[in-house]
């Protein structure tokens, strides 16, 4: 067992809203320079839980997929040993380091290195070295395949690139609702469609961009201008989570002036299928029916009749946005300050579309959505370049980006606290008299 | 009751523009489209779309009768043009990227190339 600090001392699951992380200007340097940069590495990337995958993607014995991290020169097999367990194992081998797994993913009776031949079974351990008598002294049990740090949370797999992970996935997870955790974990998630892209920002700018609301009228009003209302959507941050920095809970506007006013095809496809974020999923009698109702307090914290998904940040690089049946969940894995590979994909835990009208209903919040993620990553582009200009004095932030603060405050803590070890570890030692 | 025939004479020209099979296809169709164009299909599915969604609900999506399927595909492509028609007043978003530059992902674990080799 790692060796883990007793953590249940701080409430993970308090927030705060409003001002109450400060209101000073945030500093952008975080988001160009190099040197920092180079800091997240050691900071956040190896010393985080990242989403990488669902564990009922590979589901019996030998099942697996490959997790590629590029800025890290990193490829992690993530597979189901005969005992059912799922590990994840750099891909390489321990005879001269070539890689094991050539394929994305699959299943495989064995893990093999198409070098010399070596062998390893499901769970890591080398079981086969041709011509073994060739070697003076080889103690196989000592050259299994190197393992990454791999935990679930709600059937949804974690990697750590710390061996020693210094909290698990479930503390990291605080505060999720333990509701929505069985949700994930009980429900048949499973993918359906995505797209990725490359853009030319730094990785933080695509995570700020989708957990605060304020934009939504601007930015988004040839699109969903009216959906929502920024002043009534509960904007948090959770200053002492580690995992969860920020919230935002999003609702349609309560008073019916200036609300958005729906098209024809967007009526039908809220008619004929559910999913349309703004479908409400009530039936005659009222009632909502969807596999979420089976979970009470997953979703919609303060019960209001007006939400319609919750929008969490995931520290360090994800955002996911449950919802009744499904939900969408954007990954971002940096390249260089100035350069971000982004990864957007829709789950569903209820049925594929079995009729045309939900099928129609699919399509219109596909490319809906779609059409709006194309406004937000454009303005991620054009603030990369303000920022690189170093013009820009920092980021003034409102009560309604207060998510945005808590997760930046995430960013700046971990870099400053990995900045703190190292100049420990670099101090001499002091050695005592006697 | 729904009708066992559906007669869409009257749409059989956009039928032959617009049925198009995938979501990317229409995309481009839209994005090669005059603003014109897509008026004129939207005006002209708008009021019989609930009446064909209604009537093709009736088959299971893979046992879309033959001759309904590019009528289906044309329904869908009023998905695609909805937001240029009735939001953008133009075949594209004014205020946003190309959609043409996301990549289709294959599976949730279809995350490369990390890199575009510019920066």
């Amino acid at each position: 067992m790692p060796d883990r600090p007793n953590t249940e001392t701080s409430d993970r699951s308090a927030f705060v809203q409003g001002h109450e992380l400060g209101s000073e200007i945030v500093p952008v340097d975080q988001y160009y320079s190099d040197e920092f940069f180079e800091l997240e590495k050691g900071a956040i990337w190896k010393d985080s839980w990242l989403w990488v995958g669902r564990a009922s993607d590979i589901s019996k014995p030998g099942d697996f997929f490959v997790f590629e991290f590029d800025m890290l020169h990193s490829a992690i097999v993530i597979v189901r040993g005969k005992d059912g367990k799922v590990r994840g194992f750099h891909n390489y081998c321990r005879h001269r380091g070539s890689q094991v797994v050539f394929e994305r993913e699959g299943s495989k009776k064995h893990l093999q290195c198409n070098f010399h031949g070596w062998v390893y079974d499901l769970e890591g351990k080398l079981v086969g070295v041709p011509l073994e008598d060739q070697y003076a002294n080889l103690d196989k049990s000592c050259l299994g395949l190197k393992q990454v740090a791999l935990e679930t949370w709600g059937g949804w797999i974690f990697i750590n690139y710390n061996p020693t992970p210094k909290h698990s996935v479930r503390e990291w997870m605080k505060p999720l609702p333990s509701a929505l955790e069985e949700y994930f974990a009980n429900e048949n998630w499973y993918w359906r469609a995505g797209y990725k892209d490359i853009f030319k920002c730094n990785w933080k700018l695509l995570v700020d961009n989708q957990i605060e609301g304020y934009h939504v009228n601007s930015l988004h009003q040839a699109t969903v201008k009216g959906a929502f209302l920024p002043p009534d959507m509960k904007t948090l941050a959770f200053p002492d989570s580690l995992g969860v920095p920020g919230k935002l809970e999003w609702c349609m506007p309560t008073d019916e002036a200036g609300k958005i006013k729906l098209t024809e095809v967007a009526l039908l496809a809220m008619k004929y299928g559910k999913t349309n974020p703004l479908y409400t999923d009530k039936d005659e009698a009222g009632t909502f029916r969807s596999a979420a109702d089976k979970y009470p307090g997953a979703l919609n914290r303060t019960d209001s009749p007006d939400w319609i998904f919750d929008d969490y940040a995931i520290f360090p690089n994800t955002v996911i946005f449950p919802q009744k049946d499904y939900m969408w969940i954007q990954r971002v894995w940096p390249i260089s300050p100035h350069e971000t590979a982004w990864e957007w994909d829709w789950w569903f835990c209820s049925e594929p579309p079995e009729n045309f009208g939900e099928l129609f209903s699919w399509e219109q919040a596909y490319t809906g959505l779609r059409n709006i993620t194309t406004e937000d990553v454009d303005t991620a582009e054009g603030i990369q370049r303000s920022y690189r200009s170093g013009e820009v004095d920092g980021q003034v932030l409102s009560a309604l980006e207060t998510s945005v603060r808590g997760y930046q405050k995430r960013v700046l803590d971990s870099v400053q606290e990995y900045q703190k070890r190292q100049r420990q570890a670099a101090k001499p030692k002091v050695v005592g008299k006697g | 009751m729904v009708a066992e025939t559906l007669d869409f004479t009257d749409l059989e020209p956009f039928v032959k523009q617009w049925g198009l099979p995938t979501t990317h296809d229409r995309l481009v169709k839209r994005l090669n489209s005059s603003f014109e164009d897509l008026t004129a299909f939207h005006a002209a599915m708008t009021p019989r779309l609930d009446e064909i969604i209604q009537f093709l609900n009736q088959f299971s999506l893979d046992a879309i009768p033959e001759r309904y399927q590019a009528l289906a595909w044309t329904t869908l492509a009023m998905c695609e043009v909805d937001d240029a028609v009735s939001k953008w007043g133009a075949p594209t978003s004014p205020l946003a990227a190309s959609p043409l530059r996301f990549t289709y992902k294959k599976s949730f674990y279809d995350n490369k190339p990390q890199a575009s080799g510019n920066e």
